[in-house]
């Protein structure tokens, strides 16, 4: 049976370390996610959990979590504070989650979406051992994958924080549009038209039709 | 008057159902991938690393509460014993002779002068200590001294915390 916030934050509270352990694993890959997105270095982002983990078991031990949110949301807080104090630390530069104007860039090919995407394309003689690539559909299935997975990977942290927190994190536009301290319509927006430029990538090579058969 | 314009267009969505159902289908496959790029996992250490993290701060936060309660201890303690000597000792070594028209407070203060000046000697007599009136409010003032700044170290240390 699935323990309630309140249930777990009364064990820890109690000394009970396992209950601990229990939110750590349902939130660590999540929340990983999210400082893999912002300090983009391996170590980096473990690290920077692990101290948010910390600050975490201390607010709850020392009874500063005062259960006005979900007790994930105020972890994603804390992480996102923590990766961007961290950020702010390590690169020696500021981390702005306003630094892109969305409402002022276009959709136009070349806009910050697309600034660091290059049009993907598979080398078929490099897959054919690692993958069964028979087929032209297993192809075709392949290189969508792979575009999406270029272009999440290629779009700047402004719209893959915001990203992850929505898709990963499992977050609402409010809760998100709070922590970044951002308003709800450019929340929306970055999430609207990241997924829209996407899409656009996608359907300027494979008709609809193409991409349904891998749904 | 509103001019009425006639746009065969307008009609699509009746004649030819806007493909509803695959763009849902093509938005779900796109939300999809777009969770599992997202998506990153820890290594496998990761929570061994942490657990040991968090049983080293638990033990920690038991010592502190123990600090904590030993601190207390010696502050109250010193206090109490400040508060005896200041007030307490004066009635048990001083005289009784005193003028009742002269004031309880300046009673008061020449018991504790004639107490510390008791206090002295004594001192003097067994340990070889001089003990005088400066020397006592010296160490009052220390004491004070001690007592406020860990009142304050809390009070800005529990500050940092709460920003944090």
């Amino acid at each position: 049976m699935k323990l309630s916030d309140s249930e777990i934050i009364y064990n820890i509270k109690k000394g009970d370390t396992s209950s601990f352990r229990i939110i750590a694993e349902e939130l660590k890959d999540k929340a990983f996610s999210l400082t893999m997105k912002i300090l983009r270095n391996k170590e980096e982002a473990e690290d920077c959990l692990q101290e948010s983990f910390m600050k975490l078991f201390k607010s709850i031990t020392g009874s500063k979590f005062e259960e006005r949110s979900k007790l994930s949301t105020y972890f994603y807080t804390i992480v996102y504070n923590t990766a961007v104090d961290n950020y702010k630390k390590l690169k020696s530069r500021r981390f702005s989650i306003l630094s892109i104007d969305v409402e002022g860039s276009s959709f136009e090919e070349g806009d910050d979406l697309v600034k660091n995407y290059y049009d993907t394309k598979i080398n078929k003689s490099e897959f054919d051992d690692k993958y069964d690539l028979s087929t032209e559909s297993k192809i075709s299935e392949t290189e969508i994958k792979k575009i999406i997975n270029d272009y999440i990977n290629s779009i700047p942290e402004q719209y893959s924080v915001i990203l992850t927190m929505f898709y990963i994190n499992d977050l609402s536009h409010d809760e998100i549009a709070g922590i970044l301290k951002l308003p709800l319509g450019t929340v929306k927006n970055r999430i609207f038209r990241a997924k829209n430029k996407l899409k656009e990538i996608i359907l300027k090579k494979y008709s609809e039709e193409e991409i349904l058969q891998y749904v | 008057m509103k001019k009425f314009s006639f746009i065969l267009n307008n009609f699509y969505s009746i004649f030819n159902p806007m493909p509803q159902g695959n763009n849902k289908n093509i938005d779900s496959y796109l939300d999809d991938s777009i969770r599992h790029s997202l998506r990153s996992e820890t290594s496998e250490d990761f929570m061994y690393e942490m657990m040991k993290r968090v049983e080293i701060e638990k033990e920690f936060a038991r010592e502190d509460r123990k600090t904590d309660k030993t601190v207390k201890f010696v502050i109250g303690g010193l206090v109490a014993v400040m508060i005896l000597i200041a007030f307490g000792l004066p009635f048990f070594f001083g005289t009784s002779d005193a003028d009742s028209s002269y004031g309880y407070y300046n009673i008061m203060i020449d018991q504790i002068a004639g107490s510390i000046e008791y206090f002295s000697i004594f001192m003097t007599d067994n340990l070889g200590i001089a003990v005088n009136s400066k020397t006592v409010l010296v160490l009052l003032i220390s004491g004070l001294c001690i007592f406020l700044f860990s009142k304050a170290d809390k009070l800005f240390l529990k500050k940092s915390l709460n920003q944090n």
